[in-house]
């Protein structure tokens, strides 16, 4: 049995396949203790979901359903997922949101093009939210969707960005009418946790402001993202 | 009438968020009210009628009667079309 230590918490679980295996390995700990989150996992019930989604290789299927379960275990430890791309610069962790092929790995990679190395992606796809001493802090996990851009570290979240393509970058206050159904439509919210989610993604927005970016494929929206959700 | 079981009214950043929290019931789906909508869902917690709705709002809010009635009965014909209440 491996041990894994994810978004500050120990977790149970076996990978079999390649893709799971080799993001996972950042995360094992050498400690022995008992885990927070039991994440073994029959073969038989990625089977059975494999057979849900029959495109899926047994790969794919074992990386999707794990994070799906990681995710839904971590509510009650006061985490969630969000799905953007994160990042971390100067010390802070900026989130970038948006529905799959709007560009959020796009523009994150264009702070990398205008700010450098120092840039560092979190996690490009799926990163962990949780509450750390009242702080919402942002981790990387194993979990960062089709892309392998994935960091064991953890950094206080700054600032979240709706964002949407535009012909010119800019960025504006969003109103919590807007971006709290925006926000929960880019989350795993299983039904049975939904009140405990709830009062986690209220408790993060309290301290966290959220912005509306609008970006085309070029360092300016960058630069324009950062001057404004920097603070 | 009154809400069915498993839907919950929350406040996240102050938005009231509408959600259903039986077990395998789909998430997909929230909704959102205003601060009208959140005082008429708080009084459907519990069984009332169309009509104790009206008379509570006409006493707590400084609005015609008929834009009321007219709001109230708007209102629970759209949460009855999405069958949040019984």
């Amino acid at each position: 049995m491996a041990l894994y230590r994810i978004a500050a918490l120990y977790v149970k679980m076996e990978p079999r396949f390649k893709t799971l295996v080799s993001q996972s390995e950042a995360y094992l700990t050498n400690e022995s203790r008992a885990p927070d989150i039991d994440l073994m996992i029959p073969p038989e019930r990625i089977k059975a979901y494999n057979d849900v989604y029959p495109y899926l290789s047994e790969d794919d299927a074992e990386y999707i359903f794990y994070g799906g379960a990681f995710y839904s275990k971590l509510i009650p430890f006061g985490g969630f997922m969000l799905h953007s791309s994160a990042l971390a610069y100067e010390g802070n962790a900026y989130l970038f949101s948006a529905n799959s092929g709007v560009g959020k790995s796009t523009h994150t990679s264009m702070w990398q093009k205008a700010f450098g190395e120092c840039v560092r992606i979190i996690n490009d796809d799926k990163p962990a939210i949780r509450l750390i001493d009242g702080v919402p802090t942002v981790f990387g996990t194993p979990f960062s969707g089709k892309t392998d851009k994935n960091l064991n570290i953890s950094v206080p979240l700054k600032a979240i960005a709706c964002i949407s393509r535009a012909e010119v970058p800019e960025i504006s206050p969003m109103s919590p009418e807007k971006y709290v159904p925006f926000l929960l439509g880019q989350m795993i919210r299983p039904a049975a946790k939904a009140d405990m989610l709830l009062g986690l993604l209220d408790g993060v927005l309290k301290k966290t402001p959220v912005y509306d970016l609008k970006c085309n494929i070029s360092t300016d929206s960058a630069i324009v993202a950062y001057n404004t959700m920097k603070g | 009438m009154k809400i069915k079981e498993g839907y919950i009214l929350r406040e996240v950043a102050g938005t009231n968020v509408v959600v259903n929290t039986k077990e395998g019931a789909n998430l997909g789906r929230m909704i959102t009210l205003n601060a009208s909508g959140a005082y008429i869902w708080k009084l459907l917690e519990n069984d009332c009628t169309e009509e104790d709705i009206i008379s509570s709002m006409l006493s707590d809010f400084d609005a015609d009667a008929d834009v009321i009635r007219r709001d109230v009965n708007a209102f629970i014909a759209k949460m009855r079309e999405a069958g949040i209440i019984e």
